[in-house]
């Protein structure tokens, strides 16, 4: 008897669990697909599809998935528009869950940004992409014609006007020095994974980049002599005391004793603590470069 | 275990690289050994102007011309079926390990010009396979006595670029296994029970290669160009190495700066130094161009 009451209460936790799944994901899916119109000035959708399971995002993409994952990807409404005679147009729109996931795999595709839609997008021949509050949205076609430029264009309006609200960028990117800075290079990210995006610095994760510490990576100066800041912010001092001193270990040794160190390339890296935030500059080539940016902090 | 931590100063103190051990050979045939010198790794890079049309079509005879003289200048034979007869035996199982990624596929033609010649080299068509996905319950692929590597190379989201060493993933029946620190220890694939010493050659395809992702799947032609090439090679590690140089050295004359990979192609570097599966350093590749060059082969 006891054994029956145990097993029908297993069976109902378990049929609690899949109803509340399957309820989260309709809900998701009728909040993307809502902002999408099934056909659209000729065009018309031939298929659709809401991918929530991250090995289902696997297959979708190939070898891509693991960025909008290393984001705490939610889900992603997955959509082809075709027309007769034309090749077709796929739309992709990302829930991130949050403003700063969206922007973080926004700030990794594009290298050049342009004010078209949303918070911030970038238009590049057969693609457009762009992030607003939690969404990341890419529209593409394999051949662009005006009538599929023109499509990725309507598309594109549609999504951004369905958007209503905008979302914040993460503090810590409003924390970079304006002055010199190349405004399209800004990276954040929260996956130490990104920490060697535009310069190898280490294979691990020596600075302890991780959930609960947000970084951000620019570039300074112009093309041809770039230099590098990075900024952690740690959620408390303690923390952020522990990754300075496993960095100036493994890393800058020399920086005990000296702010600005040359290193074997010739090049300068210099770094320091404030409080709760790190913050390194690499490749420099005069210590003007390190203690300009330094000095901001 | 403690993971070995490398930083940009290591490598910048330490250009040497540990010696490499036979592990590295054991992925070409023995009696070729000899024609190596002991430090270097003889690399092919063969370019055609007319390999792809406009349309994007690859010549089939062009391809078959290309991959001839690229093993006939890996063996130092003069006749084509001898070479391949030091490669691939009669009594073998041969697993052609492809790439059907749909916007960048291993061509077709390259795979029937391999396939011609293995079979050529007295090997039945029933025992020679072609796949890339389901390789776990294929019976070729799990019977092979050799394996044929063959891809072209792709920017990667993960890995920073979708190489020959991580063409092999489809032998694990975990790939997300594989995933940690953006794919840094692929070359363990290489390892694996089917795997482990039975690449006999790799071919990187270099017809148009991806030299930069953008959107969801990673693909967007612009970032293309006709590099006409492919690259072969006993050492899948040198073969990837040069592959990666070609990429990175189009992407500085593309951004006009150098921008590099993101995230770094790691694991090409670290199948090296530390899981000894070939060479990285292109200062021990022997590299034999010859074809095509308009000024921009970038190697």
């Amino acid at each position: 008897m006891k054994h029956k009451l145990i097993i029908i209460l297993f069976v109902f936790f378990l049929s609690f669990i899949t109803n509340s799944h399957q309820k989260m994901t309709a809900q998701t899916a009728s909040a993307l697909e809502k902002l999408l119109p099934e056909k659209i000035d000729g065009w018309s959708m031939s298929r659709n599809q809401l991918i929530v399971d991250h090995y289902d995002l696997y297959d979708y993409i190939d070898g891509g998935a693991e960025l909008y994952i290393s984001y705490n990807y939610n889900s992603v409404l997955t959509r082809i528009y075709e027309k007769p005679g034309y090749p077709e147009v796929s739309v992709e729109i990302f829930d991130m869950q949050e403003a700063k996931n969206a922007f973080g795999v926004f700030s990794h595709t594009r290298y050049e940004e342009d004010s078209l839609f949303g918070q911030g997008s970038q238009y590049m021949t057969g693609a457009l992409f762009f992030w607003k509050n939690n969404y990341y949205v890419s529209i593409m076609t394999p051949e662009e014609n005006t009538e599929t430029k023109d499509m990725i264009f309507k598309i594109a309006s549609l999504l951004d006007q369905s958007i209503l609200s905008t979302g914040e960028l993460p503090g810590i990117v409003g924390k970079l020095p304006e002055k010199n800075l190349e405004k399209e290079s800004v990276l954040y990210f929260f996956h130490y994974i990104w920490l060697n995006s535009f310069y190898f610095i280490a294979n691990e994760n020596i600075l302890f980049i991780n959930d609960t510490a947000d970084a951000v990576l620019a570039k300074y100066g112009t093309s041809g002599h770039r230099y590098y800041l990075l900024l952690v912010q740690y959620p408390d001092n303690i923390l952020a005391g522990k990754a300075y001193s496993n960095f100036i270990k493994l890393y800058l040794p020399e920086g005990k004793n000296n702010r600005i160190v040359e290193l074997e390339d010739h090049t300068l890296c210099g770094c320091k603590l404030n409080e709760d935030l790190f913050i390194a500059v690499f490749n420099a080539h005069s210590e003007t470069e390190v203690n300009t940016l330094l000095s901001n902090f | 275990m403690t993971k070995k931590v490398i930083t940009r100063r290591k490598l910048l103190k330490n250009t040497a690289k540990a010696t490499l051990g036979a592990a590295i050979l054991m992925n070409a045939p023995f009696e070729l050994l000899g024609g190596t010198t002991g430090k270097t790794t003889r690399i092919i890079l063969v370019r055609d102007k007319n390999l792809i049309d406009d349309a994007g079509n690859y010549n089939a005879e062009i391809m078959q011309k290309m991959i001839d003289q690229a093993v006939l200048k890996l063996t130092g034979e003069t006749d084509i079926k001898i070479a391949w007869k030091k490669i691939i035996k009669p009594e073998d199982i041969v697993g052609i390990k492809t790439n059907v990624w749909n916007y960048l596929p291993t061509p077709a033609e390259l795979e029937q010009s391999i396939k011609k010649r293995v079979m050529e080299a007295g090997v039945p068509e029933s025992r020679i396979g072609i796949k890339d996905r389901g390789l776990l319950r294929d019976d070729i692929f799990l019977k092979a006595t050799a394996l044929i590597n063959t891809r072209p190379m792709r920017t990667h989201a993960w890995s920073g670029v979708g190489s020959l060493i991580k063409n092999y993933i489809m032998f694990s029946p975990r790939p997300p296994s594989y995933h940690d620190d953006s794919c840094a220890d692929l070359a363990k694939l290489w390892d694996l029970p089917l795997v482990k010493g039975k690449t006999r050659l790799n071919v990187l395809v270099m017809g148009t290669p991806l030299f930069h992702g953008a959107g969801p799947h990673h693909f967007n032609k612009q970032y293309t160009w006709p590099y006409q090439g492919i690259i072969v090679g006993f050492d899948p590690v040198a073969c990837d190495a040069v592959g990666l140089k070609i990429l990175q050295e189009k992407r500085k004359e593309y951004f006009g700066e150098d921008k590099p990979l993101n995230p770094p192609a790691k694991h090409i570097l670290l199948a090296d130094t530390r899981h000894q599966l070939g060479t990285a350093d292109m200062n021990k590749i022997d590299l034999i161009k010859t074809g095509w060059d308009d000024g921009s082969t970038f190697v």
